[in-house]
C-alpha cells in the first residue's frame, strides 16, 4: 500500500477531538433547536433510504440493506439511517483518508461537487459488495461535513458469482476492490468510471445504476443540511453534528456505567474457511470497567487461506449490530454512542489477517464474533439488575446465516448473477428471558432490513420454491426456545445452465450457544439432487413433495433418490434444469433448563411442525399422546425422573475436567486452529489446571 | 338508467370514528352536520345521534328528511376494532404443498409490520402479532405454477379432499385459497373452490365465502395476496352485520335505498360491491378527495392537506387537482397489504401526543409518539390523564378555551395542564412552566412540518409552492405553526372543518378500480427496441373495462357518464418495486404512443432520483389499474378568493384572553373572535384567536385571516415576514 | 435483601459472599471463584439432543468436534448451564464479577 493506511490501527471510526470551532459552535444549539433539528436530519436520511429502496436495483438494496449518514468535517459520523448497522464505521475512515492525503494533494484535490467511492476493507469499508458513495458538502469555501450512502451489491466480479466466492485465497481472487476514488465531479459520475465498474462484474446494470441512484441519495441529503445553514448558518450546523455526537457518547457512557464491573467470557467455534472444513476458535472476554467496554478476541485462531477473515474493524462493525439491536436500541446511530466502547484481536489471528488475505466472507463470519460478545454483554446485563437493561436482554438472533449466490442465464436469456435472499435474510430471533425467540424475525447485520417473496425471486431468477417452511428442530431447545429459521428447497427451472453455490456455515459445529442452560442452535447441511432424478417424484402424483428437509430425505429413500449432503459451505458448480438445492436458514438459541418450559408450550411447537416428536420426547421429556394432546402427569413423572438421572450421571467439576481435559478432536479438525486448545498460550496449560484458559 | 347524482338533493354523509361520529347532510344544495360520541355497542345509536344533532337547524324530523333522502354515504373505521380485538370466523388457509408457513414468514421480520420505527429497533422485545389463521388451520396441496403461469405440476384433487376434511374437522368457517403463482394462473385455485362447492354445498360451510387469492389481489408477490384475502374473509362478516343493523334501524325510519360505502380508492360503491378491505382509512381519504373537490372549485392545484384530530395527524398531497398517490407498502394493523389504497400518511402527532424530558440524551425535549389517547386524555381532559400533551400546552398557552372546548361539551382544568407540564418538562429542564409549554408548542409543530415535508419531496414535489388545507379538530389551532415549520405561506380553512371527512364524502363519486397483472416488455436495453405487441395491452384494458361496466350495470349507473384512467405497474431493471405512472391514453395506437409512454416513464424516474439521469435498464409494465367513475358527488360551487385589494374590515373582538405569541413568554391581551359571526372581507391581523364550532383558530403575530364567502378562511403570513423557525435563547448551560 | 440476582438460576450472597441456586437456594461456593467449580457435570453425545432421530451427518453436530458440557445444581438438579466445546477443549470462566466494585456500587445507591 503506498499511502499510510494507519487509520485503522489507530481507531479512526471513533470521534476525532473536538476542534475549538466545533466546541464553540455547540453553544449555538439550544435544546429545543437540537430536537427539532436532529429531528430533520433523521427525516433526511430516511429520505435518502427511500430513495435507495425505491429506484435500487440490488435485491439488498429493496431488503434495507443500506446506510443513509450524516459526518462532521472531520469525517465522524453524526447521525445514520442504519439499514446496515455495519455501516456506523464504514464511511468514517475513508472521508478521513480523502482529507489525510488527498486533499491537499494537486493531482487530487477536495472540492465541492465531487463524489467518492469506496469498497476497500483495507481503507476502512467492509467486504467489497458493500459499497459507499459519499460526498464532502462545502459552504462558500468551508468544508462543513460530509454525507454518505451505502448499500449491498451482491456481485463484484470476483472468480465467483455472488461477491462472497468460496475458493477465494487471497484478496486477489475477490474481485472489484477500490480504495477511496472520486468517480465524479460537480455532483456528477463520470461515464468513464461507469464504464470501469460495468466492466469488471458479472451484472453492469447492477453496478452502474446503484451507484448512481446512491449519488442521488447523498445529493438529497445534502440539500437538506444545505437549507439548516441557510436558516441558521454554517456554524450552527457544525455544533448541532458535533453535538449530536457528545450527546450521544455521554448517554452510552452512563448506561455503561450500570453493568457491574468485572470479566464476562464465552467462546464459540466456526466450523468452514470457505474451501473446506476446519475448526477455527472464536474466544470473546468482555472486560467491564467504571464507563468502558473492551470486547478481547484474544485466543482466536490464526489467519486463514480462505475469504473467512477479517480485520479488526470489521469484527467490531459486528458488534456494533448486537449494540444497536439490543443494547443500545434506542440510542441514535452515532459514532458517540460507540465511545465507551472498544475492540482487541490479535494481529495475524484470522479476525485481524494481513492486508493480502481473502476477506470477503467476513459477514459470514465476525456474526459469530458478534454472538460471543452478545452472550458475555447478556450476562453483564442481566447482572445489572437495571429494569430497562433486562428488558434488552436476549439470546442474539441465529448468525450462522446459510444463502444460495448463483449466477448464469436466466428464464428470459438474460445474464445475472445474485444472491437469494429469503433464507439469509429470515434467521430466528433468540430466546429472550421470558418469552420464546421469533421465527424468521431476524436479518442479523440489518435493523429494519427484510427478505423477499418466493415468487419475487421466482420472477428474476431461474428457479422454483419447491418448499419454504419453517425448519423443524433447528432453533435450539430451552425454558424458552430459539426462534426458527427457514428450510429453503429451490429446483433450477427454465435455464440452460446457472451456477449455484450454497453459503454459509455451521454444518459441523453449532455456531449458536444458549444462554444460562439453553442449548445451541442446530447445523444443517447443504443438499443436493442432481440429473433427473427427481423426476421420479414428479412422475408419481400420489408421492407427496416435500414440505422440508426431513421429508425430502424420507421420500428420497422411498423412491430411490440419490441425496448429497454437503458441507453449506461448498464451492458452487454448475447446475441445470430441474435440479434440486437446498439450504437450511439459521435458527436461534434457547434460554434456560428444557425442563422448566411449559409443557403445553412443547405440545404446540409440535403441533405446528416447529420441533418434532422426538423432541419433546427425548429433549423436553414431555408426554403427548398419539394425537399429540398433552399427558401432564406422564410429564410430571418423566421430568422427575430426568432430574434424578442428572443427579446419577453428573459428576463434580475436578473428576469431570480431569476426564474431560484427556480428550482432542481429530487432527484434520485442527488443521488450522493453531496451538490446542489455546492459540494464544504459549504452551499447553496443565491438564488438571481446573480454570478456563480462555481467561484473559 | 340513473346517474349516481341525488335527484331529491337530499344526501346524507356518516363518517364513523373511534371517538365521534360526523354527520354532514345536503338539503337543497345546502349543507349542514353534525357530531356525536361513538357508541361502540350499537354504532347506529351514535349514528342517529348525529343526524339528530345535524337536522336542528332546518327544523325537520329525522324521519320525513330519510324519507327523501336519496343517497347515503359511509365511512367507517370501526370494522378494525373486530380486528384489533381479533374477533372474526374460524378461517383456513389452502396453500400450495411446501409453503404452508408462508404466511408466518412473511417478508421475514414480520413481526415488525405496523410498529414505529422505535419499536423496530428492539429485538429483544419482538413478538409475532396473534394470528388470523392458526398455524394447523394451514393445509398444503400438491400442484405448481411458475412464474409464466404454466403449470409445472397438476393440482392433485385427492390433496383437496383431505385438505378439506381437515379443515372442516376443526370447525373451519371460511376457506382462503392462496396458491403460489395464482396470479399468473388461477386456473388451480378455480379448481379448489369448485371442489369445494361440490362437496360442501351453502348449507355446510353456511354464508361465508371460499375466497381466492387471484380474485382479491390478481398480482404477484404470494405473501401480500394471502394476507389480503386474509383480512377481507376476517372482517367480511363483522362490517355486514355492523351495517345490517344500521340498515335496519334506518328501514325503521323509512330509508329505502342501499348505503353507499366509501372507499379507500376514493369513490363510493354499492355495500354489495365492496370489499371490506376497501373501506379500510376510508374516512381520511374521504377528507382528502372534499379537500380536492373544494380545492378544485377555488382554482387551486397543488395542496397538502392535514387532518389534525384529538389524537392522531393524518396528511395527505394533492397534484394537479387530484390524489393521484398510492401508499407504497401499505399495511393494515400488522399486515403488510397489497391495494390500491389512497395514501394517507398518519404521524404520531395531535393533541394527545405527549411530551417528555429524555434524560438519557442530553436533556432533549420529544413531543410524541406516545399519545395519551382519547382514554385517559391530556392532563386538561381531568380523566385520569397525568402526562402533559399538546392540548395541555395550548391550554397553558391561552389559545384553548379549558371553558369552551368542543364548543363546550367538555370542561377543560388548566391546573392539571400546568402542573402536568411543570412537573414532566419545566423542571427537569429548568424552564418555566410558560417556557416549556411554548417550546412543546414549537417541537410538535416542527415534527408536522418536517412529516408533511417528507410526504411531498418523495413525490417529487416543493411543498413550499403548496396550498395548506388545515381541518379536524386540532388543524386550525396549530395550522400556522406547521406550515411556518415547513415554509408554506399560505392556509385555507373551512366551516365543516370538524366534519371534514363526512363533508368529503358528500363530493365522492361512484367509483371502482380494477388491476390486472399481465407483463409484457415496455423497452429492452439489450436490444434497444419497444414494446410492438400492442394487442396484449389493449385487450386487457378491454377486459378490465368489460369488468368495470358489469359493475356500474349493477349499479345502475348511466355509462355514459363513466369516466376511465388507465394506470400502469412498471418495473425499472431487476428492480422488484414497482413505479406507478398514469397513461395518457386508453389505449396504445402505434410505436408513438409506445414511445410516449416510455418517455413518461423516464421523466417518472428522473423526479425521483432528483435529476441524476439513471442508466438504461429494461422497463417491463407489471400490472394494469383501470379506474372508472360516474360522477355523482355534491361538486362546491366555483368560488374566487379575491385578490386581496377589496376593502377589508377589522372586525370588533367579542371579547380578550391572554395569549402567549413569542419567545419573550409573556403573556399578551388578545382579542377573541367568534368565527360564526364574522363576515366575507373580514380580516384579522394576528396575533388573534377565533373561536368557532368545535374548533379554536390561532392567529399568530405575522398571520393575517381573511373571511370569503361561505365560510372559507384564509390565512397567509405578511410579507416580510420569513416562514423559518425563530431563534430562540439557548436553555443549555 | 442480600442476594444479587446474578443469571436465571444463580445469585451471589453478597454478605456470605458464595454463589446461591435461585431455585433450591443451596450455596455453591466463593463468589469471588468460578460458580463451575461448586456445580455437577455431564457431558452429552450431540445427537442425544440434536439429532431429531435421524441418523444422517450434519443434522446433529458431529460428535468427535463437539460436546455438550451440562452443568447442574447439586441440590435442585436444574440445568444452570450449558457448554457447547470440542472434546478437551477447557470450559470457560464465563461470570468474573468484580465483587468489591460491586458492593461499593450498591452501597453508593443506597446512601444517595
Amino acid at each position: 500500500m503506498a499511502l499510510d493506511t494507519s487509520f485503522l490501527i489507530n481507531k479512526r471510526y471513533k470521534p476525532e477531538p473536538m476542534t475549538p470551532q466545533e466546541a464553540e459552535a455547540i453553544q449555538l444549539v439550544s435544546h429545543e433547536d437540537y430536537s427539532i433539528f436532529t429531528q430533520r436530519l433523521a427525516s433526511a436520511c430516511e429520505e435518502g433510504k427511500e430513495i435507495l429502496v425505491r429506484l435500487g436495483i440490488a435485491g439488498p438494496l429493496q431488503s434495507g440493506d443500506v446506510c443513509l449518514s450524516f459526518h462532521t468535517a472531520q469525517g465522524d459520523l453524526a447521525l445514520a439511517e442504519m439499514g446496515t448497522f455495519l455501516h456506523a464505521i464504514t464511511a468514517s475512515v475513508p472521508m478521513k483518508f480523502v482529507l489525510k492525503h488527498y486533499k491537499n494533494d494537486p493531482t487530487v484535490g477536495l472540492k465541492d461537487g465531487d463524489v467518492y467511492f469506496c469498497n476497500e476493507a483495507v481503507y476502512g469499508g467492509l467486504h467489497n459488495p458493500d459499497q459507499i458513495v459519499f460526498v464532502p458538502i462545502f459552504v462558500e469555501e468551508h468544508l462543513v461535513g460530509w454525507v454518505a450512502a451505502a448499500g449491498h451489491e451482491p456481485e463484484t466480479g470476483a472468480i465467483e458469482p455472488g461477491g462472497q466466492p468460496a475458493n477465494a485465497r487471497d484478496r486477489y481472487a475477490e474481485g472489484l476492490k477500490v480504495p477511496p476514488v472520486r468517480i465524479g465531479e460537480n455532483f456528477k459520475i463520470r461515464r468513464d468510471m461507469l464504464e470501469f465498474f460495468e466492466n469488471m462484474v458479472r451484472y453492469p446494470e447492477m453496478i452502474s445504476i446503484d451507484t448512481s441512484v446512491k449519488l442521488s441519495a447523498c445529493l438529497r441529503l445534502r440539500t437538506r443540511l444545505l437549507e439548516i445553514v441557510e436558516n441558521r448558518g454554517k456554524d450552527f450546523v457544525i455544533g448541532l453534528l458535533r453535538k449530536i455526537i457528545e450527546d450521544s457518547a455521554v448517554a452510552a457512557k452512563n448506561r455503561v456505567r450500570q453493568l457491574p464491573d468485572g470479566k464476562y467470557r464465552c467462546v464459540t467455534f466456526l466450523d468452514t474457511y470457505g474451501p473446506a472444513e476446519a475448526l477455527i476458535r472464536v474466544p470473546c472476554t468482555l472486560v467491564k470497567k467504571d464507563d468502558t467496554m473492551v470486547a478481547d478476541f484474544t485466543g482466536a485462531s490464526p489467519q486463514l487461506p480462505g475469504p473467512y477473515n477479517a480485520f479488526e474493524h470489521i469484527v467490531y462493525a459486528h458488534l456494533t449490530c448486537m449494540l444497536f439491536q439490543y443494547y443500545f436500541s434506542d440510542q441514535p446511530g452515532s459514532s458517540g454512542t460507540l465511545v465507551p466502547f472498544d475492540v482487541h484481536c490479535t494481529k495475524g489471528s484470522f479476525l485481524h489477517a494481513d492486508s493480502q488475505a481473502a476477506i470477503s466472507s467476513c459477514t459470514a463470519m465476525a456474526p459469530l464474533a458478534g454472538n460471543a460478545f452478545m452472550l458475555c454483554l447478556d450476562k453483564a446485563m442481566y447482572a445489572s439488575g437495571e429494569k430497562e437493561i433486562l428488558a434488552n436482554v436476549a439470546v442474539p438472533p441465529g448468525a450462522s446465516v446459510r444463502a444460495f449466490f448463483f449466477g448464469g442465464i436466466n428464464q428470459f436469456g438474460k445474464e445475472v448473477a445474485g444472491v437469494s435472499l429469503r433464507p439469509g435474510n429470515t434467521a430466528g430471533i433468540g430466546a429472550r428471558p421470558d418469552k420464546d425467540g421469533v421465527e424468521c424475525g431476524s436479518f442479523w447485520w440489518v435493523g429494519r432490513g427484510n427478505a423477499v417473496d418466493v415468487e419475487h425471486e421466482e420472477l428474476l431468477y431461474p428457479y422454483f420454491g419447491e418448499y419454504c417452511n419453517f425448519a423443524p428442530d433447528n432453533a435450539g431447545p430451552g425454558k424458552y426456545r430459539g426462534g426458527a429459521g427457514l428450510t429453503y428447497g429451490i429446483r433450477l427451472h427454465r435455464t440452460p445452465g446457472f451456477y449455484v453455490q450454497t453459503f454459509g456455515l455451521a454444518s459441523r459445529y453449532p455456531a449458536n450457544p444458549g444462554l444460562f442452560g439453553g442449548y445451541a442452535a442446530n447445523v444443517r447441511p447443504g443438499i443436493r439432487i442432481v440429473g433427473a432424478d427427481w423426476g421420479k417424484v414428479d412422475a408419481d402424483p400420489d408421492v407427496p413433495t416435500p414440505r422440508n428437509e426431513f421429508e425430502l430425505l424420507e421420500i428420497a429413500k422411498k423412491v430411490g433418490i440419490q441425496v448429497q449432503l454437503t458441507p453449506v459451505q461448498i464451492p458452487g458448480s454448475l447446475f441445470t434444469a430441474g435440479d434440486f438445492v437446498g439450504v437450511v436458514g439459521s435458527g436461534a438459541a434457547g434460554y434456560g433448563d428444557v425442563l422448566e418450559r411449559d409443557p403445553e408450550a412443547v405440545a404446540r411447537d409440535v403441533a405446528s411442525g416447529v420441533i418434532t416428536r422426538w423432541a419433546a420426547d427425548k429433549v423436553y421429556r414431555v408426554v403427548l399422546r398419539e394425537d399429540g394432546s398433552l399427558d401432564s402427569q406422564a410429564t410430571a413423572e418423566s421430568h422427575r425422573q430426568e432430574r434424578l438421572k442428572r443427579l446419577a450421571e453428573a459428576k463434580p467439576y475436578a473428576e469431570f475436567i480431569q476426564e474431560f481435559l484427556q480428550k482432542k478432536p481429530p487432527a484434520d479438525a485442527l488443521a488450522l486452529y493453531g496451538n490446542w486448545p489455546d492459540p494464544a498460550a504459549e504452551k499447553r496449560p496443565g491438564v488438571a489446571e481446573p480454570v478456563s484458559a480462555t481467561q484473559a | 338508467m340513473r346517474t349516481a347524482q341525488s335527484t331529491s338533493g337530499t344526501t346524507i354523509n356518516i363518517d364513523v370514528g373511534g371517538t365521534f361520529t360526523d354527520c354532514y347532510l345536503t338539503v337543497d344544495g345546502r349543507g349542514v352536520w353534525g357530531k356525536a360520541a361513538t357508541t361502540p355497542d350499537d354504532l347506529s345509536r351514535g349514528f342517529l345521534n348525529a343526524l339528530a344533532e345535524a337536522c336542528k337547524p332546518l327544523g325537520i324530523e329525522l324521519s320525513s328528511l330519510l324519507s327523501h333522502t336519496d343517497i347515503l354515504r359511509y365511512s367507517t373505521t370501526v370494522a378494525l376494532n373486530a380486528l384489533l380485538q381479533r374477533v372474526g370466523p374460524r378461517l383456513g388457509l389452502i396453500t400450495t404443498r411446501g409453503h404452508e408457513d408462508m404466511l408466518f414468514i412473511g417478508n421475514g421480520r414480520a413481526w415488525g409490520d405496523g410498529l414505529p420505527i422505535a419499536e423496530q429497533r428492539r429485538v429483544a422485545q419482538a413478538r409475532m402479532p396473534e394470528a388470523l389463521i392458526k398455524r394447523e388451520m394451514v393445509v398444503g396441496v400438491r400442484e405448481r405454477v411458475d412464474s409464466f403461469g404454466e403449470v409445472i405440476r397438476p393440482l392433485r384433487e385427492g390433496d383437496v379432499f383431505e385438505a378439506l376434511q381437515y379443515l372442516v374437522d376443526r370447525g373451519v368457517q371460511g376457506i382462503v385459497v392462496a396458491l403460489i403463482w395464482s396470479s399468473a394462473n388461477p386456473k388451480h385455485e378455480r379448481a379448489i373452490r369448485e371442489i369445494v362447492r361440490e362437496e360442501y354445498p351453502e348449507v355446510y360451510l353456511g354464508n361465508i365465502p371460499v375466497l381466492l387469492s387471484s380474485d382479491i389481489v390478481p398480482k404477484w408477490r404470494e405473501y401480500t395476496r394471502t394476507t389480503t384475502s386474509m383480512l377481507t374473509a376476517f372482517l367480511h362478516t363483522e362490517l355486514t352485520n355492523q351495517l345490517l343493523a344500521i340498515g335496519d334501524r334506518l328501514r325503521d325510519l323509512h330509508y329505502g335505498r342501499p348505503l353507499q360505502m366509501v372507499q379507500n380508492t376514493g369513490g363510493v360503491a354499492k355495500l354489495t360491491r365492496t370489499r371490506v378491505v376497501d373501506t379500510y382509512q376510508s374516512g381520511p381519504v374521504a377528507g382528502i378527495m372534499g379537500a380536492a373537490a373544494r380545492a378544485r372549485s377555488l382554482g387551486i392545484e397543488n395542496l397538502v392537506c392535514t387532518d389534525m384530530g384529538g389524537t392522531s395527524f393524518d396528511l395527505g398531497v394533492v397534484v394537479k387537482g387530484r390524489p393521484k398517490f398510492y401508499s407504497v407498502r401499505p399495511v393494515i394493523d400488522r399486515w403488510a397489504v397489497d391495494l390500491p389504497l389512497l395514501e394517507v400518511k398518519s404521524i404520531g402527532a395531535g393533541g394527545g401526543s405527549i411530551a417528555c424530558i429524555n434524560a438519557a440524551f442530553g436533556n432533549r425535549l420529544e413531543v410524541g409518539p406516545q399519545s395519551a389517547g382519547s382514554m385517559p386524555g391530556p392532563a386538561c381532559y381531568g380523566m385520569g390523564g397525568s402526562k402533559p400533551t399538546v392540548t395541555d400546552a395550548d391550554v397553558v398557552l391561552g389559545y384553548i378555551d379549558p371553558n369552551n372546548f368542543l364548543a363546550g361539551r367538555m370542561k377543560l382544568e388548566a391546573d392539571r395542564a400546568h402542573d402536568a407540564i411543570r412537573k414532566h418538562v419545566a423542571k427537569p429542564t429548568g424552564m418555566s412552566v410558560e417556557q416549556a409549554a411554548f417550546s412543546i408548542k414549537r417541537v410538535v409543530d416542527e415534527k408536522m412540518g418536517i412529516e408533511i415535508f417528507k410526504e411531498v419531496v418523495l413525490k417529487g414535489h416543493d411543498p413550499r409552492e403548496f396550498t395548506l388545507f388545515a381541518y379536524g379538530g386540532g388543524g386550525p389551532t396549530h395550522c400556522c405553526g406547521y406550515a411556518e415549520a415547513l415554509g408554506i405561506r399560505r392556509i385555507l380553512l373551512f366551516a365543516e372543518s370538524s366534519v371534514f371527512c363526512a363533508y368529503g364524502s358528500s363530493t365522492l363519486d361512484v367509483t371502482h378500480v380494477y388491476e390486472r397483472a399481465c407483463p409484457m416488455v415496455l423497452y429492452d436495453p439489450m436490444t434497444r427496441s419497444y414494446l410492438t405487441e400492442m394487442t396484449a395491452f389493449n385487450q386487457t384494458v378491454e377486459a378490465l373495462e368489460a369488468d368495470l361496466r358489469r359493475d356500474m350495470v349493477a349499479e345502475g349507473m348511466d355509462l355514459s357518464q363513466m369516466q376511465l384512467s388507465l394506470e400502469l405497474e412498471l418495473r425499472y431493471g431487476s428492480s422488484p418495486v414497482t413505479q406507478r405512472i398514469a397513461c395518457k391514453e386508453l389505449r396504445l395506437r402505434d410505436q408513438e404512443s409506445v414511445h410516449e409512454l416510455y418517455q413518461e416513464f423516464r421523466e417518472h424516474l428522473l423526479s425521483l432520483s432528483l435529476g441524476i439521469d439513471l442508466p438504461e435498464a429494461s422497463v417491463r409494465i407489471e400490472t394494469f389499474v383501470l379506474r372508472g367513475s360516474v360522477p355523482g358527488g355534491d361538486l362546491p360551487e366555483r368560488q374566487t378568493l379575491d385578490s386581496g385589494l377589496a376593502p377589508r374590515r377589522q372586525p370588533p373582538p367579542s371579547s380578550r384572553r391572554d395569549a402567549i405569541w413569542d419567545a419573550s413568554l409573556r403573556y399578551m391581551s388578545t382579542p377573541v373572535y367568534a368565527v360564526g359571526g364574522l363576515q366575507e372581507g373580514d380580516a384579522i391581523v394576528g396575533p388573534g384567536i377565533g373561536e368557532a364550532r368545535d374548533t379554536t383558530y390561532v392567529i399568530p403575530p405575522g398571520w393575517q385571516l381573511v373571511v370569503h364567502a361561505g365560510g372559507v378562511c384564509e390565512m397567509s403570513l405578511l410579507a416580510g415576514r420569513e416562514p423559518t423557525p425563530q431563534p430562540s435563547h439557548s436553555t443549555t448551560a | 435483601m442480600s442476594q444479587r440476582p446474578i443469571t436465571e438460576y444463580l445469585a451471589i450472597d453478597l454478605a456470605k459472599e458464595v454463589w446461591v441456586c435461585r431455585r433450591c437456594g443451596r450455596e455453591l461456593g466463593n463468589a469471588r471463584e468460578n460458580y463451575k467449580f461448586g456445580l455437577l457435570l455431564r457431558e452429552r453425545d450431540p445427537s442425544e439432543i440434536h439429532s431429531s432421530g435421524l441418523n444422517e451427518a450434519r443434522f446433529y453436530p458431529d460428535p468427535s468436534w463437539c460436546r455438550i458440557v451440562e452443568m447442574f445444581c447439586p441440590g435442585c438438579a436444574t440445568l444452570i448451564e450449558v457448554e457447547y466445546l470440542p472434546p478437551g477443549h477447557p470450559l470457560t470462566h464465563d461470570i468474573e464479577i468484580d465483587l468489591d466494585s460491586l458492593k461499593a456500587a450498591i452501597q453508593g445507591k443506597r446512601s444517595v
